[in-house]
């Protein structure tokens, strides 16, 4: 470093080298829009071949000196810029036509920006107009549906939660922040999933990097969807790269807004279960059939059953309670949602800037969630000379979030709800919880309110993201950039289980808390060059980037807490566990890219980064990644000239490329002891078995695409095609346990995705008043393993469940295992599934593939109207052919099958659907025959595997926009709703789920009960003053 | 153009400082290539050896109650643990997660040593006298893993089997794949090395929370025992009998074995502590108002009448089948007491008891001289002694006597195996006395290791 300072010195302050001017007159005039005479303000008036130049005030005014026999180019967002000669003229208004802006619309790509119409890969824009105004903590929640070959899934409704985030099937891409690459592992310590011994049993809710950048900070989200967009990021870009720039201060404008929305949540689709009666009811007629088939033959039952299970009277089981609890209810709540934001934008020659304030409070729909989160921003940019540019982004975020215990997983306050019983009240007569055990219903592992009140999970953030750069044009065609930045995320987990709760009720309360702080700095320095040349422009881009994460964790959990409401982990009698852990990875990358348009007709990129990683041995750390492009814009050939009328742009594009993947965690590729402890002793113990040879998983893709406009942007769109081979996958494969261990972190395997997108835009009509716009995307996607290491993997969504998933040559990744569901024996009411090996015994070696995860096909659609001061746009999402594996089924749809918790005791409610059963021989019926001792259902069968296609209305918006009013420049007042429809099939809370979060694509689709989404109803004003 | 100068200068300034820029270290663990160099660090592996067998599907805890379950001892709990229920209702199939989890759990034991052993002759600064110790131990805790596979995955009861388990002597790559010993060479194996082991072990180290002399020799009781080796067994049962070192506690005492730690009766017992729990008393007790499916496994219902039969027996009380106590969900079950201690849940594993050196011998002697050592621990368990009897009367007494001594704790299946009496006594095939090779290892090592008998 410290050789480097004085180099960067120099370059900062030392060549700030200054031209003079002779002989200026000054010039002044106005600028205005040529269709209606309104002024522009912010217009740019440049001397041409020189930096200088102004912009219009508020007036559209302007005044410069200059030369005379200098060139003014007049320029403007959205309008056709003119070139005009000043020819000694001291007064020069202009009008500027609107322009076709479409085409000239810039477009971020990485490490620099692009005109829309010399892209020659697969990048989505989404502008910040596009997904302003939506009730969604995480910004990945505002593009769902927006793009093509995007497919984001809210797999959870925890207040808070991340996203499941897919780019052309593959899960988990990277996130740049304003040039800064994201971590995409969720950082809090506290896991969230744990079994009856308090094993972490799975992932639970996942927390998102993104999830602590305001929205409403957003101007645009670039997806960089194949290997010519993406592999300028080298090792990091394999399932996609998702650019997020945030606004920032512009030239001449003014303007502060104020955005407010208020609402309420409610759980979208309950599920409905049945009340006490008809829980009776079922629990009764599956005793009676039990005792019917007993008396006829009783080998099914055990030699020591005593039949007096069947008819002695159950406890706390009758109707004489008049107790009637909906748990769903209980647990549940109608949830206020808010959002505030004041943020300031402005700037001039010199200084530009944006800054903000927002607060964004969600309380969940289930009872005792929320997530709160802060977040401030400054955006500054100083010109301090002509060649020299500095600014610096700054981004601070808190939140707090009081976590759902157990979210996704199968003893949370949702799962627990779901099965509990009717007939158990909420409390005693005496006020205090009642207690599970004194009551049917031995699904429950607690009192579903009492663990959703007396066990108080927070996770805290704090997260400063933030970076300083320096930019300085060496000559006119020749600029060089350096940032430094960082990325620092602290958060605080802490979790306390009071006395009152099973889980800590034998301990005399428990309580865990964790800090975990993450440091990333990162220092990247591009140079870049430009030319043109007679009708054709280079631009060539060389980089150098740094960049180090170190994570620091520690934790410490105790038991048995004093009364009086010490919960810290020092209060506690006995200090159970203590850790204490470090991780850290480098990444040193060269970074390079050259475009070349030929007369705006032929147009070439190639790029390549080169990245060491850390995360693998010395031989083969480094990894090259190289990609190629060509687009030919065919309406700017001669031959094309008929056809301009109706395209007024047609371009084909055609990529190839390879990226790659590292995120397997640090320190993977060595063999190593970790720390063990025996008898109060310090040992040594073999904590993996390594692959040496371990290195980048990549990808290969091949890109063909079109983009069309039609009749000067009235309508248009385009279409991709895409190939992906993603090979030499880090996959955790299994190994011989005779080594001792399970798995090893290797390279192999192959997956391919295949793939269309299309996305089109039109106006239907774009007369005033009335104008009516749509947008429709879809992305036909198909992925199927090429090569694995061992064909038939079987794979476990939760440790400690049965395999539910497999991994066979030729099938979807995520497909799932289990066995063939018949339908109901009409005469016995059994359930009947195939016998696969035909060997006259249905059991787990029958099971086969029933079903997949990913979708075939999904996609959105936007409609937007506007009347006069009126807008209103409906925005749909739709998805078809996945499905999920619903196995909370296995108990909500147990047909009363109770021997689980023993033959005195109720096991679990059951849903409505049940009424839909088997009642005598020759019944036509959904469900099998209730039972009550042997179960007549088997879990892992197709019969839970279930239709989750659906078609969403995600969101509808209707707005009414004031003028000036008085002193405020514009105010707009809107009703909102998300979510507001759902069409399915599927049965549970929302077909989208993915219970154990679902970035793990190869367990991805599982439904144990999963938090439930909610419907929210906004009211909302943006005031501009 | 002066400016290209500072540029190169910058890159090479960068270039110079990014020599070592990649090379990380993991603060939490060592590099395994040359971890082992001293005698501080091969003792540091070798309580490595001791905290894998702590593994929750190990000592922790499964191996030390699925015997009990797979017979007539336990009922099994859990909420829709289809593999517990597999395990209840004696049909447990390949695809079972927790045998799954218990096969690589042994080996990584053995991993642990083999690591060890293969290092320790690089360790220079060790008197000989430490090192055999150490390399003793670590062999003797290896056999013994291979032989606690053995029993359950392989044909342990039928000495010409080609049904073993793979025998695992070096350090393995990930491309390793070992197919199955026959049985008799995992028995010549272990005993080899346990004698070997007994050789180097120091005699003067007695502490039972790790493996000394007479832990290796009460070791080589067992095999022998398994193997029909009656003469050897009665040889090393004796000398663990005769060294003195143990002794039976009154009847009086007798809960201590459980409450207390590392008594007189306790031959190898792998202690565990609050930092380091194990799984037993949330597995099997739990908390006072515990329901069955937070259970993994319960006192079954015929465990209790067993115990019916003889109300004198002290070992009875440590079961509870009491409504009182017990939620309704449990009953006709009860719950086993040996492992309270709902707060520290630091119960340790009693992998081998004075009681059952004593028991080895008396079933190794047989007939009128083994009847002595049977009766001798009858009689500390405030029972009447057994007068002669016949070959088949002796052999259903000791059967009987195992069972109300060491049941939860790990060995009822394997008794009802080795003896031949699967089919007699559960009223199932005998193939199920022993435990299918879990189906992942059958994919992961390409077919090299064969399923069992009765399984495929």
């Amino acid at each position: 470093m410290k050789r480097l300072l004085p180099v960067l010195f120099g370059l900062f302050f030392g060549l700030s080298a200054h031209q003079g001017w002779a002989q200026n007159i000054t010039v002044s005039g106005k600028v205005n829009d040529a269709n209606t005479g309104e002024p522009l303000i912010g217009a740019s008036i440049q001397v041409k071949g020189t930096n200088q130049g102004v912009v219009t005030d508020l007036e559209g005014a302007y005044t410069l000196e200059t030369t005379p026999d200098a060139i003014l180019v007049f320029s403007y967002t959205g309008y056709e810029g003119i070139e005009v000669p000043v020819a000694g003229q001291k007064t020069i208004n202009q009008r500027l036509n609107p322009s076709n802006l479409r085409l000239d619309e810039v477009v971020v790509v990485g490490y620099g920006v692009q005109k829309k119409s010399q892209i020659t890969g697969a990048i989505s824009s989404v502008k910040a107009s596009e997904i302003k105004d939506q009730p969604v903590s995480n910004l990945a929640g505002s593009i769902q549906g927006r793009v093509s070959g995007l497919n984001v899934m809210s797999t959870s409704g925890t207040p808070g939660a991340g996203l499941l985030v897919s780019v052309r099937g593959n899960n988990a891409p990277l996130y740049v922040i304003d040039g800064i690459p994201q971590l995409s592992e969720s950082n809090s310590s506290l896991s969230t999933s744990f079994n009856l011994q308090g094993e972490s049993v799975g992932p639970g809710q996942n927390l998102s990097s993104i999830a602590d950048i305001n929205p409403n900070d957003i101007e645009s989200i670039e997806i960089l969807k194949d290997a010519s967009a993406a592999a300028i990021y080298g090792a990091r870009a394999a399932n996609g790269v998702i650019l997020i720039t945030t606004k920032r201060g512009k030239k001449g404008s003014q303007e502060a807004n104020l955005n407010y929305y208020t609402g309420i949540q409610r759980v979208a689709r309950p599920i409905k279960f049945m009340d006490s009666e008809q829980f009776v009811a079922l629990i009764e007629e599956a005793r009676k059939n039990d005792l019917a088939i007993y008396q006829k033959d009783n080998t099914a039952f055990g030699q020591d059953f005593d039949p007096a299970v069947l008819t002695d009277p159950l406890d706390n089981f009758d109707l004489s309670s008049g107790l009637n609890t909906n748990w769903l209810d209980e647990v549940t709540q109608s949830a206020p949602i808010s959002n505030y934001e004041l943020s300031f934008r402005a700037g001039n020659d010199k200084t530009r800037y944006f800054t903000s304030f927002g607060y964004f409070d969600q309380t969940g729909v289930v009872i005792n969630n929320f997530y709160k989160r802060l977040t401030y921003r400054l955006n500054l940019d100083q010109t301090i000379n002509d060649r020299l540019t500095t600014g610096v982004t700054l981004n601070v975020a808190y939140s707090r979030n009081r976590r759902s215990f157990n979210d996704n997983t199968y003893t949370g306050t949702i799962t627990n709800a779901l099965g509990a019983s009717p007939l158990m009240p909420v409390f005693e007569d005496d006020g205090s919880y009642s207690g599970f055990e004194n009551y049917q219903a031995s699904w429950l592992s607690d009192n579903p309110v009492k663990s959703a009140t007396e066990i108080r999970a927070f996770t805290t953030g704090f997260r400063v993201l933030g970076s300083v750069y320096g930019e300085y044009k060496i000559n006119p065609n020749l600029s060089f950039r350096t940032s430094f930045s960082t990325d620092g995320n602290f958060i605080y987990d802490d979790q306390f289980k009071s006395q009152l709760t099973a889980d800590a009720e034998a301990v005399g309360g428990e309580a865990f808390e964790g800090n975990a702080r993450t440091l990333t700095w990162l220092n990247e320095n591009t140079l870049n060059f430009t030319k043109d040349f007679s009708g054709s422009s280079l631009t060539v881009l060389g980089g150098l980037t740094f960049q180090r994460t170190t994570l620091d964790r520690a934790s410490a959990l105790g038991q048995g807490f004093p009364p009086g409401g010490l919960q810290r982990v020092s209060s506690a009698a006995n200090i159970l566990r203590a850790t204490s852990e470090g991780s850290s990875f480098a990444i040193l990358s060269y970074l390079s890219r050259v475009n070349y348009d030929i007369g705006s007709r032929f147009l070439f990129t190639a790029s390549a980064r080169v990245d060491g990683s850390s995360r693998f041995a010395k031989d083969n750390r480094y990894g090259f990644f190289p990609s190629g492009a060509f687009a030919w814009r065919m309406s700017n050939e001669d031959f094309f000239k008929n056809l301009k009328g109706t395209f007024s742009d047609f371009k084909l594009r055609m990529s190839y490329g390879l990226t790659g993947d590292q995120e397997i965690g640090d320190f993977q590729n060595v063999t190593f002891y970790g720390p063990t402890r025996y008898d109060g002793r310090p040992g040594i113990g073999l904590r993996n078995l390594a692959d040496p040879t371990l290195s980048w998983q990549q990808n290969r893709m091949l890109n063909l695409g079109i983009d069309f406009e039609i009749k000067g942007g009235r309508m248009f769109g385009s279409v991709e095609f895409f190939k992906a081979n993603k090979d030499r996958l880090l996959s955790e494969d299994a190994i011989p346990g005779t080594t001792g261990f399970q798995t090893v972190t290797r390279n192999s395997g192959e997956v391919q995705n295949t793939g269309l997108e299309f996305n089109l835009t039109a106006a239907v009509t774009k007369n005033a008043p009335f104008r009516w716009n749509i947008n429709l995307n879809g992305t036909f996607l198909k992925n199927k393993i090429i090569s694995l290491s061992s064909d038939g993997i079987l794979l476990n969504a939760y440790s400690d469940l049965e395999v539910t998933h497999v991994l066979q040559v030729g099938q979807p990744i995520g497909s799932f295992w289990g066995l063939k569901y018949l339908g109901v024996d009409p005469e016995t009411g059994d359930v009947m599934h195939e016998d696969t090996n035909e060997d006259g015994v249905v059991d787990f070696d029958d099971a086969q593939i029933i079903g997949k995860a990913m979708p075939d096909f999904f996609g959105g659609f936007t409609n937007t109207f506007m009347y006069k001061n009126w807008d209103l746009s409906i925005f749909s999402r739709f998805s078809l052919g996945n499905q999920v594996y619903n196995l909370i089924r296995a108990t909500t749809e147990n047909l009363g099958w109770s021997n689980e918790g023993g033959l005195s005791s109720v096991y679990a409610n059951n849903t409505l659907r049940v009424q839909d059963r088997w009642r005598k021989p020759g019944d036509q019926a959904a469900f099998g025959r209730a039972s009550f001792v042997n179960p007549n259902l088997f879990i892992n069968s197709s019969h839970m595997v279930e239709d989750a296609s659906f078609f969403r209305v995600q969101n509808v918006n209707l707005g009414y926009t004031f003028g000036r009013v008085g002193k405020l420049k514009g105010l707009r007042v809107y009703a909102e709703a998300q979510n507001l429809l759902i069409l399915t099939k599927y049965s549970g809370f929302d077909p989208e789920v993915s219970s154990n979060g679902g970035s793990i694509d190869r367990t991805a689709g599982i439904d144990y009960g999963a938090y439930p989404s909610a419907r929210t109803f906004l009211l909302g004003a943006n005031l501009k003053f | 153009m002066r400016t290209y100068p500072y540029i190169l200068l910058f890159l090479i300034g960068f270039t110079a400082f990014s020599c070592n820029f990649l090379d990380e270290s993991s603060p939490n663990d060592l590099a395994a290539n040359g971890a082992i160099t001293d005698g501080a660090s091969a003792e540091a592996a070798l309580l490595g050896i001791y905290s894998a067998m702590q593994n929750n599907s190990y000592y922790g805890f499964q191996y030390m109650v699925i015997g009990d379950a797979l017979a007539d001892n336990a009922s099994t709990g859990g909420y829709q643990a289809l593999s517990l229920d597999q395990i209840g209702a004696k049909e447990l199939t390949s695809a079972n997660i927790i045998t799954e989890s218990m096969w690589v759990a042994i080996y990584r034991v053995i991993a642990n040593a083999n690591a060890l052993i293969e290092a320790l002759p690089k360790v220079s600064d060790l008197e000989p006298k430490e090192k055999n110790h150490l390399e003793g131990q670590a062999r003797a805790l290896r056999a013994m893993a291979h032989f606690d596979l053995l029993r359950l995955f392989g044909e342990h009861n039928k000495l010409n089997s080609a049904f073993g388990v793979p025998i695992v002597k070096t350090v393995q790559t990930i491309n390793d794949k070992p197919g199955r010993a026959s049985v008799s060479a995992v028995y010549d194996f272990v005993l080899e090395e346990l004698n070997k082991a007994a050789g180097q072990l120091d005699p003067t180290q007695t502490q039972v929370q790790y493996l000394n002399t007479h832990g290796v020799n009460a070791l080589l009781a067992r095999v022998y025992l398994y193997k029909k080796d009656l003469a050897k067994a009665a040889e090393f049962a004796d000398k663990v009998i005769k060294s003195n070192a143990y002794k039976l506690l009154p009847a009086a005492e007798y809960a201590s074995i459980y409450t207390s730690r590392r008594t007189a009766e306790s031959v190898f017992e792998l202690s565990f502590d609050s930092q380091n729990r194990s799984g037993f008393n949330g597995g099997t007790y739990s908390r006072d108002d515990a329901i069955r499916p937070e259970l993994d496994y319960m006192a079954a219902q015929g465990l209790g009448e067993f115990f019916k039969q003889s109300p004198s027996d002290v070992r009875a009380q440590m079961l509870d089948y009491d409504p009182q106590n017990n939620d309704a969900t449990i009953v006709p079950d009860g719950r086993t007491q040996k492992y309270r201690g709902e707060e520290s849940k630091d119960n340790p594993a009693y992998i081998i008891r004075y009681a059952e050196v004593l028991l080895i011998m008396a079933e190794a002697r047989g007939g009128v001289q083994g009847l002595v050592f049977l009766n001798q621990l009858r009689k500390a368990r405030g029972l009447s002694e057994i007068a002669s009897s016949n070959a088949t009367e002796f052999a259903q007494a000791l059967l009987n006597e195992r069972r109300a001594e060491f049941n939860f704790e790990g060995q009822r299946m394997f008794d009802l195996a080795r003896t031949g009496s699967v089919k007699r006594v559960l009223g199932v095939d005998d193939f199920r006395g022993i435990l299918p090779i879990p189906i992942r290892e059958i994919t992961a090592s390409g077919d090299a290791i064969k399923q069992n008998p009765g399984y495929e």
